[in-house]
């Protein structure tokens, strides 16, 4: 067979439960809709860190966080570590990209034809990112197999809304359209006991409604966009030998734990929507809940249906292809994934519970009994074993991930400026444990 | 604790249907050119953006993007707008249409031509990037040039022919309902168009407006602002507004 033409189509800041398909009655999304139809959803699947420059530098990378060197989005990537673009131009693919990149310190036409740069709003680029794509698909005369990354921006313009002053939303239509507002997530606490960002405190429940409102409507933004792409993708010459990818950097707050943004390891910020089409190939209308995946196998994924060599030293990231054909294979039993947004953290998921660690504590959910997270368990002698099984599952994360070095030349640029000895010392610690 | 008695963002803040460009409008001067015939008229706008000043203190800046030009005119009974668009986003974005609708109330689309280029930022047009599209809306089946086709359950619009509706039938009565094709291309169902009270500009001489607020599935409410003469002086959407430039 040929090698396939390969489009990754992403989106910024999804929360995962935002598609209408999955049961959300508040938005209207009947082109994520199709996907979710026409393909196969991972239903456990979470970015590798959510915050977008390190979580994208792990999809094109196959390497975790600490890893690439992208740890938090200032943090420049390791210029020694090969990603997608330049590794499939390698295989002979014809590597383009449209919208948003961010990946911080590798310049994009380094790595792919790029048709369209982008902007840092949706409301501005993503139109114009969708044309190109279309554009690309439509028009291309080249020979070669594609790989097409489409990055769009929406819902991230959301982040705009969370501004304390409320950016440029207009919060005072919320009481006029009391009846269109959705309700509040099951975990929101108005008085969040000081875990919630304090400047956004000002917020009524009203005001907070209305962010879940805007935040739906920019969903429904990005879902026309992913819907002009799509289409045109399945009506081209190339819809029988094209796997597309679907997914998103991270999630948001949407006012889960009352909170917004990303940043953090509670399923909000850090489970993601991810779906992959491919009639004939790839079942359709599947929802997978039971393979925990992540954004870091992603690479893996395209490597392997490209027929690529993994990229180099891949020690976490593991290709979907089995899963998505019916193989009967050993799956990963947890999950583990970072963060350094605020401080340093991870949290290491399994079929049933999650503990979310930081350098001081450690805080255990049993997510089958308490899906939003609201009952810590670590202190109950019941979860003990659990807990430390948990523990062991990070050590040995620990040691099978290389862990990016603090550079020679080491970073002090303002507050928590140099976030390398943080982590470099937590994880040394945590591997002399035992 | 009642949402009532909570403090509120909208306590601290100026009228929300233009909270997003406050800063711009100190110094907005509006097109004061009499304008009669709302049949034949041709609206130039400039396009403006919100920008992201984390550390300026709000209200925030906006930044000039772009323009737009919509035309209308009436020949041999039907409606004929020209649009014309360019932004700078990435670089160049240029869009051309030209949309026949039927002579009704909402100018409803019956048949248009899209086109875009993209030029990078070096001025250079990439070629490959031109997408040409057509489309035709029948009974309120809308099928484009693409193969791809939508139900309409409403009178189907788009974002450029529905302010002909507003300065003929604008009113306190004014409620609507359409479906929105967003550049001739997005599908946008279940938009409701009504009234939401006057409201001044705080511009160096004031401005009295009226106000209608645009809402439904895939869009931030968009409000247009239309003064007593029933020139749409101002469009805000989210981070996007329109300000009239000229009127003819």
């Amino acid at each position: 067979m040929d090698k396939p033409n390969i489009v990754f189509l992403h989106v910024d800041q999804m929360h995962h439960d935002v598609i209408a398909a999955y049961g959300n009655p508040h938005v209207y999304t009947p082109n994520m809709d199709r996907l979710v139809r026409e393909g196969t959803s991972f239903m456990s699947s979470y970015c590798s860190m959510p915050q977008c420059c390190p979580s994208r530098a792990c999809w094109y990378t196959g390497r975790m966080s600490k890893e690439h060197g992208v740890m938090a989005n200032p943090y420049p990537i390791d210029p020694n570590i090969p990603d997608l673009g330049q590794w499939l131009r390698e295989c002979g693919y014809d590597c383009a990209y449209t919208g948003k990149w961010h990946v911080t310190g590798r310049d994009l036409t380094g790595s792919f034809d790029v048709l369209h740069r982008g902007h840092g709003m949706g409301e501005l680029q993503d139109s114009d990112v969708a044309r190109t794509a279309v554009a690309y698909i439509q028009n291309r005369e080249d020979d070669r197999p594609f790989f097409l990354s489409v990055g769009f921006l929406n819902p991230h313009d959301c982040c705009f809304p969370a501004m304390p002053h409320g950016g440029p939303a207009k919060y005072g239509l919320g009481a006029k359209l009391k009846d269109k507002l959705p309700p509040l997530p099951g975990n929101f606490d108005y008085d969040y006991a000081k875990g919630g960002r304090p400047n956004v405190r000002n917020w009524s429940l009203q005001d907070w409604q209305y962010y879940i409102y805007v935040y739906h409507r920019m969903v429904e933004m990005v879902d026309c966009e992913i819907g002009r792409v799509y289409d045109t993708l399945r009506r081209s010459h190339y819809a029988d030998n094209t796997l597309f990818i679907f997914a998103s950097d991270h999630g948001d707050g949407l006012a889960y734990h009352s909170k917004t943004s990303k940043g953090f390891m509670e399923e909000e910020a850090y489970k993601v929507p991810t779906i992959v089409c491919w009639p004939g190939r790839v079942p359709q209308g599947v929802q997978d809940t039971g393979h925990m995946v992540s954004g870091v196998d992603i690479a893996a994924t395209i490597c392997d249906y490209a027929g690529a060599p993994p990229l180099p030293k891949t020690t976490i990231a593991r290709s979907w292809r089995p899963l998505l054909e019916g193989e009967e294979v050993d799956w990963r039993e947890y999950l583990v994934g970072e963060t350094s947004v605020g401080r340093v953290a991870v949290a290491v998921r399994t079929d049933r519970y999650k503990s979310i660690m930081n350098t001081e504590t450690t805080r255990f959910y049993d997510m089958q009994d308490d899906p939003l997270e609201t009952r810590d368990l670590s202190d109950e002698p019941a979860y003990a074993d659990l807990i430390r099984q948990h523990r062991d599952h990070f050590r040995e994360y620990l040691n099978r991930i290389e862990v990016f070095p603090e550079p020679e030349e080491g970073r002090n640029q303002g507050k928590r400026g140099n976030l390398y000895r943080e982590y470099i010392e937590w994880y040394e610690s945590v591997k002399r444990e035992v | 604790m009642t949402a009532s008695s909570q403090p509120g963002i909208e306590q601290v803040t100026d009228p929300y249907a233009v909270r997003a460009i406050r800063e711009y409008l100190k110094d907005f001067s509006p097109v004061d050119r009499d304008a009669t015939d709302f049949e034949n008229f041709t609206l130039t706008f400039r396009i403006v953006n919100w920008v992201f000043a984390p550390n300026v203190p709000a209200p925030d800046p906006t930044s000039e993007m772009g323009s737009l030009i919509i035309q209308r005119r009436v020949r041999n009974g039907e409606i004929e707008y020209q649009i014309e668009q360019q932004t700078e986003v990435g670089g160049t974005n240029h869009l051309e249409a030209q949309i026949l609708c039927e002579d009704n109330e909402l100018d409803t689309l019956k048949s248009w031509n899209i086109k875009t280029r993209y030029m990078l930022p070096s001025g250079k047009e990439d070629e490959r990037l031109v997408l040409a599209e057509s489309g035709t809306n029948r009974e309120g089946t809308i099928r484009l040039g693409s193969g791809q086709s939508f139900q309409a359950e409403n009178p189907v619009v788009s974002q450029w022919t529905v302010l002909h509706h507003l300065m003929t039938r604008g009113n306190e009565h004014t409620h609507s309902s359409f479906e929105l094709l967003q550049d001739l291309s997005l599908f946008k169902p279940n938009q409701t168009l009504m009234y939401d009270g006057p409201l001044r500009i705080d511009n160096k001489d004031g401005l009295n407006v009226g106000t209608f607020v645009q809402i439904g599935s895939g869009i931030q409410p968009i409000h247009y602002l239309l003064d007593d003469q029933m020139r749409p002086q101002i469009v805000t959407f989210s981070i996007l507004a329109w300000i009239l430039k000229d009127i003819t």
